[in-house]
């Protein structure tokens, strides 16, 4: 009675993995074929050049008070650190993955998104230091919580890039992936920050009613559009230049025998 | 316009074309090799 209750419990599991398994290279099949797709490259322009139409013809340049020219790069700033951070869930996510399915697909998009997402971080550092400069009078503040844990998530990714890239193919892969799935903890914790500890400069923005920023939500969700397709299209190309190293390395090394 | 203003796009725009030129120098010069590899 025991042996056949365990052997059933064997195979639910290994029905549901199965499940789980196609699942997943129907979501493998999709991603590829979407970042692949005109629909993310001609979205990535008409997005980006809407955003640009509002951002510089539509959007007021009054916020917190102050009219200043610059503070219309808070679109940009804003949607970057949030695509940043979609991006790096995507390293977290493909590292996961990786680590449990050995999928080289996972791996590919968990390094390329990790990349996608430092680039979108180092933009979100210099727009957001250059509108910091209008609206607080200053281009960096040690004290605020949000810089110093979002400055932290920069180093922490740079490292990942310098992981993947100082190891060997197959060691290295799994190496950065555990790297990015510990790694991941400070982007919740940065962004989780204004409401953890209390905030110099950054207020909280998602959920808080008395935020005076004074941001026009039109553009901003253009702009968040315009940026999630030129992630999605950038990863596309990076994905691509993976699978063609990977070709290349398959020749050579087929060739050496 | 405000210099500050007139950097911070300028930045995004290198930054972004730099790097989409930087990729696609990349993968034509994968494919070359593989094509010399498959020849």
């Amino acid at each position: 009675m025991i042996g056949s209750s365990s052997t059933d419990g064997d195979g639910t599991r290994n029905r549901t993995s199965i499940r789980f398994a196609r699942i997943l290279g129907t979501v493998t099949a999709f991603l590829h074929r979407l970042t692949r797709s005109r629909l993310v490259s001609w979205g990535a322009f008409g997005f980006g050049l809407l955003s640009m139409v509002l951002v510089f013809g539509y959007a007021s340049d009054t916020m917190y008070g102050i009219e200043h020219g610059a503070n219309l790069l808070a679109y940009w700033h804003i949607s970057l650190a949030w695509v940043a951070a979609a991006a790096l869930g995507s390293t977290f996510i493909g590292s996961a993955l990786y680590l449990r399915y050995r999928g080289p697909f996972w791996s590919r998009l968990a390094h390329s998104s990790g990349e996608l997402g430092f680039l979108f971080a180092t933009l979100t550092l210099l727009l957001g230091s250059a509108w910091g400069r209008v609206i607080w009078n200053s281009w960096w503040e040690w004290t605020d919580v949000r810089l110093v844990t979002f400055l932290i998530v920069w180093f922490i990714y740079a490292g990942y890039l310098v992981v993947h890239s100082a190891t060997e193919n197959r060691t290295g892969d799994r190496y950065a992936a555990v790297y990015g799935v510990v790694g991941f903890v400070t982007v919740p914790l940065s962004y989780a920050s204004t409401r953890l500890w209390t905030p110099t400069f950054h207020e909280t923005t998602i959920g808080n009613s008395g935020v005076s920023a004074n941001i026009d939500p039109l553009t901003l969700v253009v702009t968040l559009v315009a940026a999630t397709f030129l992630y999605l299209y950038l990863l596309g190309i990076r994905i691509h230049l993976h699978e063609l190293e990977q070709q290349v390395r398959r020749l050579h090394s087929a060739r050496r025998r | 316009m405000e210099p500050l203003l007139l950097a911070g796009y300028t930045a995004l725009f290198v930054a972004f074309f730099g790097y989409v030129t930087y990729l696609q120098r990349r993968m034509s010069r994968l494919e070359r090799q593989l094509e010399d590899a498959q020849t």
